[in-house]
């Protein structure tokens, strides 16, 4: 098996998703009709809600749902051998995953392009509304800690990205500045900046800044300190105005990403490697059983609940009309995933380029691979670059510093969000001490921070990427069953959304249930106890779908007889 | 469209929410300040800001749109 036969098979199995089971989604189960008015030409206010052309919406919509995520996942999961990861991120994304996001999309836009939450509150109740805003919150906890982390890695093991990562800070800022103040052709500074910005990668990897001397002389271990300087810049970068650091770098990072994907997939197909890894291996060293940690391994890339909350949020305030969500949602989510394959070959076949026993170097065993996946990555990924003549420690430098940049940008806007939740039940439950942005900044910061530090080293973060896999894809069934409620109270085709519900439901009950005893087994409290946190939310978010589906049935039944 | 433009309007999706929303919020405090006398607060440049009524016309009536009001609420602007 080579890279290039890994590429055919995935965007093979895209297009077929895309152009058949997109068309029938859109056509017999959602009935999409371009007559409708979508809520931005309905409620247009030229702010939150505006018509917009669908390309554009598909590169903004895109970008926004790309982090970190598909990195990580991918990267630990081909310890069970490339086949099962490369089926799962592609076959899921294409039935599971893209399904997820272009029906949230529809439902927005058939509810006014509200937020899928406050639909849930509408169909289900407050209750359910609460449990929402409960997981997300419990997501952007453990993706804090589990960013930070991969950042503070990133940082130690490769010196080289600590100037490049930390320079995009001014640049975002003098960017979004410099295309306020002065009116240019915005070709002109985005050039600029992306310019600068790649100097930056070229200085980095000439003066690689390593805190060794710095931590043996006070006696700190790297990880940690950066892991909170990064906690202490997160309080700051996300209680600033979104359009001052956030927005301006989340387009800047956009660019990045589309520009990460070219060379890696140029790469790939110019080297053309073999695959050097083992096409499926059942039970690596220490490892959990393949069913249903696979599919809790691997969230982003294959279905991630976090989509839904943009598709319902921003997204479907902006579709020009009801036709442009087989583009913007499907086709979004399938963009996503090709960013996972990718890690899928690097991971593999990259790995096999460095040299040949690397994979079962790096692999050898569940424990060392699951606190460390991301160099795997950058190694693999930078020797796919290099065979277009880029030198390696250059591409090195390159790969840490994209992957720095997107786990910076996921960790900014999970603080922002859960900031914003804290504020929500603290109005709901009446806390005025969390009701102030700065408070409930602090609390974000520390509640992550301690969940990272609870562990010896800073490691807290990838022990909880299992879990975080699994709230993920709860927030995802949370979505499925808002557009499942909704199918079924039109009288249409159930199963398309069905289906995913159901496999979502039982692999993350199946997952969190043997992680819980795993970890209570092995004396190790606190994994267990997050484990039982987020089974209980998941017996509670399954009891309130039967009961929101049951009263819908006896509303039903009430009509017909009345 | 040229790249140029395509970028610009991705930049204004991902920007022009966060900032609408401050230039906002920045607005309706000026306009605050300068309406204050009309809410019972005392104002020294009161007098000097009569001139500036007109020419706030406008912003007035979209804050008033804004803030749920469908028609003026000073009942000496009649803007729509």
């Amino acid at each position: 098996m080579n890279a290039l036969a890994m590429i055919f098979f995935a965007f093979s199995a895209y297009a077929i998703g895309y152009l058949f089971y997109s068309r029938y989604l859109s056509e017999k189960v959602f009935c999409l009709d371009d007559s409708r008015k979508t809520p931005a030409h309905e409620l247009r206010d030229d702010v939150d809600y505006v018509p917009t052309n669908r390309w554009i919406l598909l590169g903004h919509h895109f970008t926004s749902i790309t982090g970190a995520g598909p990195i990580v996942g991918p990267a630990i999961a081909v310890i069970w051998g490339w086949l099962p990861a490369l089926l799962w991120v592609v076959l899921g994304a294409v039935v599971i995953g893209a399904v997820h996001d272009f029906s949230a999309l529809v439902t927005s836009i058939r509810h006014r392009g509200r937020s899928v939450g406050t639909i849930l509150g509408d169909y289900a109740g407050e209750r359910a509304r609460v449990l929402f805003l409960l997981l997300i919150l419990a997501l952007a906890i453990l993706v804090n800690a589990v960013f930070a982390y991969v950042i503070a890695l990133l940082f130690t093991k490769f010196p080289s990205s600590v100037i490049p990562a930390w320079s995009i800070v001014p640049l975002a800022v003098a960017f979004g500045y410099s295309v306020y103040r002065f009116r240019v052709n915005f070709l002109i500074p985005t050039l600029l900046f992306l310019g600068i910005l790649y100097l930056a990668v070229f200085l980095g990897a000439r003066y690689p800044v390593s805190l060794k001397p710095l931590s043996g002389a006070l006696g700190i271990d790297p990880i940690m300190f950066w892991i909170v300087v990064l906690f202490i810049y997160t309080f700051f970068a996300s209680s600033l105005p979104v359009w001052l650091l956030l927005q301006p770098r989340d387009f800047l990072n956009g660019l990045q990403l589309l520009i990460l994907l070219f060379l890696v997939y140029a790469g790939a197909v110019v080297a053309n490697p073999e695959v050097k890894a083992p096409l499926i291996n059942l039970s690596p060293e220490g490892a959990p059983p393949i069913v249903p940690f696979l599919f809790i391994t691997i969230a982003c890339g294959a279905l991630s609940g976090f989509h839904a909350l943009v598709s319902s949020g921003t997204t479907s305030k902006q579709l020009a009309r009801e036709s442009d969500a087989r583009t913007v949602g499907y086709l979004g989510f399938l963009g996503e995933s090709s960013l996972a394959v990718a890690v899928v070959i690097a991971c593999t076949a990259g790995l096999g380029m460095v040299s040949a026993r690397r994979f079962s170097e790096l692999y050898s065993s569940w424990e060392s691979i699951k606190v460390s996946p991301v160099p795997a990555v950058v190694e693999g990924g930078s020797a796919l670059i290099s065979s277009l003549g880029v030198g390696p420690e250059l591409a090195e430098t390159l790969i840490a510093t994209f992957i720095v940049l997107f786990a910076a940008t996921t960790m900014d806007t999970s603080v922002r969000i859960q900031r914003y939740i804290i504020n929500e039940l603290a109005q709901i439950y009446g806390i005025s001490a969390l009701k102030n942005p700065w408070t409930a900044s602090a609390g974000a910061v520390l509640s992550s921070m301690l969940l990272v530090l609870a562990k010896e080293g800073g490691r807290g973060g990838f022990l909880f990427w299992p879990i975080f896999g699994a709230a993920n894809q709860l927030l995802a069934g949370l979505a499925l069953l808002v557009a499942f409620l909704y199918l079924r109270r039109e009288g249409r085709p159930t199963l398309p959304v069905l289906l995913p519900l159901i496999f979502v439901l039982v692999i993350t009950s199946l997952a969190m249930v043997l992680n819980a005893l795993n970890n209570f087994l092995a004396g190790d409290f606190l994994l267990a106890g997050v484990s039982a946190l987020i089974l209980i939310l998941e017996v509670a978010v399954i009891l309130e779908s039967i009961r929101a589906i049951r009263s819908q049935v006896e509303r039903r039944e009430s009509r017909r007889y009345t | 469209m040229n790249p140029g433009d395509i970028l610009r309007e991705i930049y204004r999706l991902k920007i022009g929410q966060g900032f609408s929303r401050s230039a906002e919020e920045l607005e309706g405090l000026f306009l605050l300040l300068v309406f204050s006398e009309f809410y019972g607060l005392p104002n020294p440049l009161g007098l000097y800001l009569l001139e500036a009524y007109p020419l706030l016309m406008e912003e007035f009536h979209r804050w008033h749109l804004r803030m749920g009001m469908r028609s003026s609420p000073l009942e000496w602007i009649r803007c729509c």
